[in-house]
């Protein structure tokens, strides 16, 4: 089952990376971004990387529904 | 006092530390301080301005230091330090980080450096004396209980002194913790502090012109629009400073070599009307803002540059105004401490105190509020809420 589903907000991304090296399963980055989405829904175990990533991004650009 | 804190290392080091403090600011950590630590705070403050009412009279309080008491409170929840507790308790360790910040600040004082210092060193040794070293204890014992298989993760406190133990950033520097605290009870005072009276002034003045709005008072989405567009307006700092690392053109063509010290002035760029549009020197709870950077990228935020922005953005803007309402579904929502403060305050019937104007600091060229004064006029609702 879906427990949170992941997007990244295309225009407010700069592409600082920080995603990538925090949670390098759900997010990549090619060049200056913005940074790509590898997996929607990612699983339960990866939740505490995915709210790093979250709460890491400088620009608000990672947003984390839960399900 | 700041030395080696975060706010002053840069690179890999600063990227280190920030992912390791970010875990104090998670979605779940902010409920966490939000439920646990916020709302009793609140109800603590609030009960010592109680103290002497009677049930059915409005109460008379100071916004300024009803909010600067909530913010301690909150404050030694999200460092981690443990016994402020009673109202002696919260005074004397409010006490001491006044005199350590003021220690930590002393470059823009105009008052003698040196007695500053002074006082600073020996309020840092109280601290450690009275709180500090007790915290810290208990922290490494659970720690050790944890390490050792006797207690699971979730039952180790979530604050700043843990997650320095837990992470071993310690090193040969046992002042360290101390200055990243000081760091972080100023920087985190400093904006709520300094926009709360402003968001409450605004809003009496809008509410007077769009009466119909007085309902919205305690709608989340209304007051976190109302406390961005107070923050842009009256940024918790004049100016942020920066080196540039390298030489770069801005996309104005300004040329900005690499050493050279770059001053952003934030009461300008934040009331840019390019960016906010024509009126972007008044208050409009309702503010859109779609400017972005180049191509398109790096949306401007609702509060210009009052967070600072980049790698060294403020890590507690969350914990300050929440999440836009909606972007997580009900429940999980993080509301901030803004609103976590003003919507309850609102819900108590808050107006400002029309026999008492507010006074703004003659101590500094700034617009921060010395005294805000404030009535509550639903003190029924307050009463209740105290008594449990």
């Amino acid at each position: 089952m879906d427990t949170m589903s992941v997007t990244v907000r295309r225009d407010f991304c700069v592409g600082n990376g920080n995603c990538v090296r925090v949670a390098p399963e759900v997010f990549a980055l090619e060049g200056s971004g913005p940074a790509e989405v590898l997996t929607k829904n990612p699983s339960d175990d990866l939740r505490e990387q995915v709210e790093e990533a979250e709460a890491f991004c400088p620009t608000d650009a990672i947003e984390v529904i839960r399900l | 006092m700041l030395g080696e804190s975060l706010l002053l290392l840069d690179g890999e080091e600063h990227y280190k530390r920030r992912r390791l403090e970010t875990g104090l600011f998670t979605s779940s950590a902010l409920r966490y301080y939000e439920s646990k630590a916020l709302a009793p705070v609140i109800g603590r403050t609030l009960a010592r301005y109680l103290d002497g009412s009677r049930p059915g009279e409005a109460v008379k309080m100071d916004l300024v230091p009803a909010v600067l008491d909530m913010l301690y409170g909150l404050g030694a929840a999200v460092l981690g330090i443990d016994g402020v507790d009673t109202p002696e308790r919260a005074d004397h360790f409010k006490a001491l980080f006044i005199k350590m910040s003021d220690g930590a600040t002393v470059t823009h004082s105009a008052n003698d450096h040196d007695q500053l210092l002074r006082e600073a060193v020996e309020a840092r040794a109280e601290f450690i004396a009275d709180f500090y070293s007790a915290s810290l204890a208990r922290r490494r014992v659970l720690v050790a209980r944890w390490r050792a298989d006797e207690i699971a993760k979730e039952d180790l406190p979530r604050d700043l002194l843990t997650s320095l133990i837990l992470n071993e950033v310690f090193g040969d520097d046992p002042y360290l913790p101390l200055r990243e605290m000081v760091l972080y009870m100023i920087a985190s005072i400093r904006t709520t502090l300094h926009a709360l009276p402003h968001v409450v002034g605004h809003l009496a003045e809008w509410t007077s012109s769009h009466p119909a709005d007085e309902a919205k008072l305690v709608d989340p989405t209304f007051l976190r629009n109302a406390t961005t567009e107070a923050i842009r307006l009256h940024a918790g700092l004049p100016s942020v400073v920066r080196i540039a690392k390298e030489s770069v053109t801005l996309a104005s063509g300004l040329q900005v070599e690499a050493g050279r010290t770059v001053s952003i002035l934030l009461d300008q760029v934040n009331k840019d009307p390019s960016v906010f549009g024509p009126d972007a020197d008044t208050f409009d709870p309702y503010r859109k803002t779609t400017a972005t950077g180049p191509k398109g990228r790096g949306k401007v935020a609702e509060w210009g540059l009052a967070f600072g922005s980049g790698a060294h953005v403020c890590i507690g803007r969350r914990l300050v105004i929440g999440d836009e309402q909606g972007r997580h579904d009900e429940g999980t929502e993080v509301r901030g401490t803004a609103f976590g403060i003003l919507g309850l305050l609102y819900a108590y019937g808050m107006t400002t105190d029309p026999t008492r104007p507010a006074k703004l600091d003659q101590g500094t060229f700034y617009d921060a509020y010395e005294s805000f004064p404030i009535v509550l006029n639903s003190v029924e609702n307050l009463v209740s809420q105290a008594d449990h």
